[in-house]
């Protein structure tokens, strides 16, 4: 039987566990039915040694359940980070890696041959110099070395890029990181530094954080990296929820992220429709970069000029654009903070007072079923709704009676 | 550039620490033993002390019972490529003017110029990003914004003149203890400890947008503040129950919505619907009451029961206004 490690070779396999135990927690061993039971408890208890203290476990309903509980806003740093400082790696590797760093910093630039004969001498060991061409070949793509031609012979420096180097503004760089390990995207990669300049974050904390992003970053990336080359791409889409996998082909534009709803989304344009359409980044298993597109800019373009009609990631159906319509009563002598909702989260949409205490809120957009889940977050002062689709004012009118036979008037 | 890599790895790190220390001088097993608690996950010293004492990773001397590194000099990884293009990328970001100079931003521009970024600011659309965030680019708030940090680094106490809600002028001593970002909000709010004759008065949240004067302070205080104190007292006492139906994709949409909240969700097969229990603050109770019914008639309110009279009053009202018409 193969002996247990916390470490992993593929960030994949542990990014689904973790999105589970995080994100739902009410599955138990048997529910996890996509690989083998003994995949289950390598991959739970790998979560429990990164996670600790944040793993909770539950048998009130019989099986026992296991899941991460934290209340982000009292972290200093994304718990979930863990799952990328767990890649595994060779005996090898890690002598090679102290041992080429060492000597490279008392010598200021040696060939493959040199480096290996000066590891050998040092550790004892004698490596292949294959080996060592491989690791240094590697280094120098990561930046950590850089290699110059002489002769036939390539030869390798420590590229010494020290943040301490920046020592007129270090202090406010580190402040800067660690504000933004939690902040920007891909956080994770301030957190990497933080650890070599072994220092923490001390200073902030971060309410409505979705620590469970960190968890696409692989996926992220890739597509970045396509929008900066505009590239086309071919991805694979996974939705558990419907047992759909499908793939698509599109020219991705845009990251759409929601920081309520703690959905992210990729905008492609996708030629065959000849529309943009987007897909939840946590479905996205795969991305693969195809050719160029020439159109990219004019997308990009026609896209930015659209947004203002979005009012989440919907693009409309048939209709293409919908007038939307609120009347809600606001008491303007004590409650102006609710005024300042309408302006504040109606994404530019148009407020006006039409009588004493009573606002009007309207705005033209894709797709009026979206703007339904903020117009409830009113519920209590709605006076009426109105849209182009009545099918949406008959669904909300439902909704407020469905809620009142559930709380008022009786089992719904 | 790979973002998962060894060479960031919490087993790379933990033994550079050990290497860094044994540099310095000798240590024994439990001292490498402790560092290895200390910074890595929780079975990993099983692992990574057997592979340094046995020489299988052969980085240590030993002598008699304690190990000293075999490495010439202390170790440091450089900056990275990756961690340089997420640097430049930083530096497209509006808010890093509270942390950097226009003339440290430039510096840092030109010292990163050849490296390609990670991703610009373009790249990303925030659609329901609140639209009265901090103003990033008013001198007065970064020098507000950064002296709180420093007096939070230093532990000092600061004089701040600010707007409270009500719109009351408000001057007083504070200790700031921490600063929070919400991303929804686009807003940095201080907590800190009011000081007066030596003493906590009490602890209050400060907009730092509404902070019209920051000023340092003669008094000092000495005493150790007990935050968590104040944070745990402001935690509901028991947890807001929520019965969630299947439909409308509504078991995902609220898991994942709620999920920057302490919770816990068990499935209740008889009922076919799914329980979740939300642990808030109790400042933030009308922020998850008005989540909360956002979702409609998918999630039912089952306690406890002052939560549920405040669904029940909303509820009520609703209805009134819609059959007035």
């Amino acid at each position: 039987m193969a002996k247990f490690s916390e470490l992993i070779k593929n960030f994949d396999k542990i990014r689904d566990y973790m999105r589970d135990f995080f994100i739902y927690g009410f599955k138990a061993r048997g529910d996890f039915n996509q690989k083998s039971l003994r995949t289950y408890d390598n991959e739970r208890r790998r979560i429990e040694c990164y996670l600790g203290e944040y793993i909770k476990w539950d048998t009130s309903k019989g099986s026992k359940r296991v899941f991460i509980s934290l209340d982000s806003s009292k972290i200093s740093q994304n718990p979930l980070y863990a799952a990328w400082k767990s890649k595994s790696f060779t005996d090898n590797d890690i002598m090679l890696h102290f041992y080429i760093l060492d000597i490279l910093k008392k010598n200021k630039s040696l060939s493959c041959e040199s480096l290996t004969n000066a590891i050998s001498e040092k550790s004892g060991i004698c490596f292949e110099p294959q080996t060592v061409r491989i690791k240094l070949k590697e280094y120098d793509k990561e930046g950590i070395l850089s290699s110059n031609k002489i002769g036939k012979n390539l030869y390798y420096s420590l590229c010494e890029d020290y943040l301490q180097k920046l020592s007129y503004c270090y202090e406010n760089v580190i402040d800067g990181i660690k504000f933004y390990q939690e902040a920007a995207p891909f956080g994770v990669i301030g957190s990497y530094i933080l650890d070599y300049e072994n220092r923490e974050n001390d200073i902030f904390t971060f309410k409505h954080h979705f620590v469970v992003h960190t968890l696409e970053d692989k996926v992220l990336l890739d597509i970045l990296n396509a929008m900066r080359e505009k590239r086309k791409i071919k991805f694979v889409n996974e939705s558990k929820r419907l047992g759909l996998k499908n793939t698509i082909y599109g020219i991705p534009l845009k990251i759409f992220v929601s920081s309520q709803s703690g959905r992210r989304y990729l905008t492609i344009y996708n030629e065959n429709r000849h529309r943009f359409i987007n897909h939840r980044l946590d479905y996205i298993k795969s991305i693969e970069m195809l050719e160029a597109c020439k159109d990219f800019d004019e997308l990009r373009e026609k896209l930015n000029k659209n947004l203002h009609k979005c009012w989440g990631v919907s693009f409309g159906g048939n209709s293409r654009e919908e007038k939307f319509t609120m009347k809600i009563y606001i008491d303007e002598e004590k409650e102006a903070y609710i005024l300042n909702r309408l302006y504040r989260e109606g994404r530019g949409g148009k407020v006006s007072k039409i009588d004493k205490n009573i606002y009007e809120y309207s705005k033209e957009i894709f797709d009026a079923n979206e703007i339904m889940h903020w117009v409830k977050s009113f519920t209590g002062r709605i006076i009426s709704v109105d849209c182009d689709s009545k099918h949406i004012v008959n669904k909300f009118n439902n909704d407020m009676r469905r809620m009142h036979r559930m709380y008022i008037g009786g089992e719904e | 550039m790979e973002l998962f890599s060894e060479v960031y790895s919490c087993y790379y790190n933990v033994v550079n620490k050990i290497l860094n220390e044994s540099f310095n001088k000798a240590l024994s097993k439990k001292d490498i033993n402790e560092i290895i608690e200390e910074n890595a996950f929780q079975e990993s010293a099983l692992y990574i002390l057997p592979k340094l004492i046995s020489g299988e990773w052969n980085l240590l001397n030993a002598n008699e019972n304690t190990y000293t590194s075999k490495l010439s000099s202390s170790i440091k990884l450089p900056v990275t490529t990756l961690e340089k293009a997420w640097l430049k990328s930083l530096l497209e970001d509006k808010r890093i003017a509270l942390f950097l100079s226009e003339n440290q931003i430039a510096s840092l521009k030109d010292y990163l110029k050849d490296v390609t970024i990670l991703f610009n600011q373009d790249d990303f659309y925030y659609y329901d990003k609140f639209l009265d965030g901090d103003d990033y680019e008013s001198g007065d708030y970064v020098n507000n914004f950064r002296m709180i940090v420093e007096a939070l680094k230093e532990k000092k106490l600061v004089t701040i003149s600010m707007e409270s809600g009500k719109g009351n002028r408000v001057t007083g001593n504070y200790l700031p203890c921490k600063l929070e970002y919400s991303s929804k909000d686009d807003k940095f709010r201080v907590y800190a400890a009011r000081i007066r004759y030596n003493k906590v008065v009490t602890y209050a949240i400060i907009n730092l947008g509404r902070i019209s004067k920051i000023e340092p302070c003669e008094e000092v205080f000495h005493d150790e503040i007990n935050l968590d104190t104040y944070i745990s007292n402001n935690k509901c006492k028991e947890p807001v129950v929520i019965e969630i139906s299947k439909e409308r994709n509504a078991v995902e949409r609220c898991m994942l919505h709620f999920a920057s909240y302490e919770k816990r969700t068990e499935y209740d097969e008889a009922a076919d619907k799914y329980i979740c229990y939300i642990y808030y603050d109790k400042k933030d109770e009308t922020e998850l009451l008005i989540r909360i019914l956002s979702f409609g008639p998918v999630i039912r309110v089952l306690g406890p029961v002052g939560f549920l009279g405040l669904v029940k009053e909303r509820v009520k009202r609703q209805w009134e206004l819609l059959n007035q018409l």
